[in-house]
């Protein structure tokens, strides 16, 4: 189970992240979600240990993450926002370069890296060098090398990003058959529909603080709402958002 | 189990080496090793133009004064800068630095990774360019005096010294640049803040001298600085103190340890936000 507890996290004495704690547990999938600027990039990235929590602490079966850094990184597989990849390696090249680093058996890496680059429709591309891949390509690479090495805790942030419809679809039913398998799933994203379809429970950021955290069914009820959105809207939504669709519309055709 | 950090060593050093050799950012580090090797070729075609005599001591004098000047206080400074600098810092501007810091490769491995690969890459370049400028420096004597000249004078130690003082000066300005690129947003400021130092190190305190790659690299040269070179390049060239090679080879590997050792402290603090930085 990964355990955020009062984290907070300050950039040169402002809070980005306030007191914030939540829980994601074993066969579930956490969604964590927020408008920007909320704190949600800056929570992944504590919880994957690239930024240090300035108070609070970030546990992984009972264990704080800093203990012992290298051990807890074997157990993360991360899927980031933005598909930065070397640009100079070919797909297959990066998928074995991440498996050096973390000490698969190489032919074993060659093995299931193939395998993911033919279930995502790379593999005719293995050769290709990533500066010549979509963002969508880019993307399937990533997922591929943040679950080559089997992790338990999968952190995913907006893994959706650039992906075709079919590969999403293959995406969507993936995350819960992965929970469903035991795996720990932190998942923030933005896009609402998905994050009600796949996820059991959610946390809603604003302003760097839990505006909410529980069961998408539990929050329905408390807010009397049918749906995430209106659920959403309400918490963590500062501006009339009909209003401001009518004003963009009007400066458009005026 | 006990070998990952070596596979991992490797894997950064394939990664790095790539990058360092075939990124654009570093087209100029290329320009850089070219250009003593223009001046040199440039002499030997001229001199081959209009017949001139060759002169053996004139020649290496004038070899020994531009590999001090040029090579050592500008080419292999900044060729260092512009490779090691990039290693950590170039990664926060392509926003890929998280690439390692994710992996379950300790940050002193990855230091010593990219540190390693940055070297291999400097030294290929820099010691190809500092051997390439001594042939072309010689390049119009005829063949039979350059033989003999290897065989039984000094060609062969002249030439070992150039280019293993160029190896140390990888070495040495490497760690100090590849500190300056994990402790430093602007690298402006630590590579005026070295070259400065570097500069008046001459007139510096016996033991603040130490802590400086140029003085030892100047130890190592195998010609004294020619006493007709002008006032502003024998400040530059004379070394008041030289220390033995005995001692200026390892004093260096000494020196160079510290810097990697800060370094690496540096590294395991260093934390992924892209946005402020």
């Amino acid at each position: 189970m990964l355990e955020v507890r009062n984290v907070t996290k300050r950039f040169r004495g402002i809070a980005a992240l306030t007191d914030v704690s939540f829980e994601a547990r074993p066969g579930e999938v956490t969604g964590y979600l927020g408008p920007n600027g909320s704190g949600k990039s800056t929570t992944v990235k504590i919880v994957t240990g690239l930024l240090a929590p300035s108070e609070g602490q970030v546990l992984y079966q009972g264990v704080d993450i800093r203990e012992d850094p290298v051990a807890y990184k074997r157990k993360v597989g991360y899927v980031p926002e933005e598909p930065h990849l070397y640009s100079y390696l070919t797909g297959e090249e990066y998928l074995e370069m991440t498996g050096d680093l973390r000490g698969l058996p190489r032919r074993r890496t060659r093995e299931k890296a193939a395998e993911f680059l033919r279930l995502f429709g790379l593999y005719g591309d293995r050769f290709v060098r990533l500066s010549s891949y979509s963002k969508g390509m880019r993307q399937k690479v990533l997922l591929a090398a943040a679950l080559l090495h089997n992790p338990e805790l999968i952190v995913l942030d907006e893994p959706f990003s650039g992906l075709d419809v079919s590969s999403a679809m293959v995406l969507r039913r993936t995350i819960p058959a992965l929970a469903a398998r035991g795996k720990v799933i932190l998942y923030s994203s933005h896009v609402l529909e998905v994050v009600e379809k796949v996820c059991a429970r959610v946390v809603i950021l604003h302003r760097g603080r839990v505006a909410a955290y529980d069961s998408v069914e539990r929050l329905r009820d408390l807010m009397n709402t049918p749906s995430l959105e209106d659920i959403f809207s309400q918490l963590a939504v500062e501006q009339d958002v009909d209003r401001v669709a009518g004003q963009l519309a009007a400066l458009v055709t005026g | 189990m006990k070998t990952l950090w070596l596979t991992q060593v490797a894997a950064i050093v394939r990664l790095e080496i790539g990058k360092t050799f075939f990124s654009r950012r570093g087209l100029w580090v290329y320009l850089l090793a070219c250009m003593p090797m223009v001046i040199f070729g440039g002499h030997s075609i001229v001199w081959l133009k209009r017949g001139l005599p060759c002169d053996f001591g004139h020649d290496t004098n004038v070899f020994a004064s531009i590999f001090q000047v040029l090579d050592m206080r500008l080419t292999l400074f900044f060729g260092c800068l512009g490779i090691f600098m990039n290693l950590f810092r170039g990664e926060m501007l392509d926003r890929s630095l998280h690439f390692y810091f994710l992996s379950p490769v300790r940050r002193e491995v990855l230091l010593v990774g990219k540190y390693l690969a940055g070297l291999l890459a400097a030294v290929t370049i820099f010691t190809t360019s500092t051997v390439v400028q001594w042939g072309l420096m010689y390049a119009h004597f005829p063949k039979s005096v350059m033989e003999s000249y290897l065989r039984d004078g000094n060609g062969w130690r002249h030439l070992t010294a150039y280019a293993g003082v160029t190896v140390l000066g990888c070495i040495g300005y490497g760690s100090v640049f590849l500190l300056a690129g994990a402790l430093m947003k602007n690298p402006i400021v630590p590579a005026a803040a070295v070259l400065v130092w570097e500069s008046i190190n001459s007139f510096a305190p016996a033991v603040l001298q130490k802590f400086s790659v140029i003085y030892y690299l100047k130890s190592l040269c195998p010609i004294e600085a020619p006493p007709d070179v002008g006032p502003v390049f024998s400040m530059l060239l004379v070394n008041a103190d030289p220390v033995a090679p005995a001692v200026a080879v390892p004093g260096m590997l000494l020196f160079t340890m510290l810097v990697l050792v800060v370094a690496a402290m540096r590294v395991r603090k260093m934390e992924i936000h892209y946005g402020t930085d």
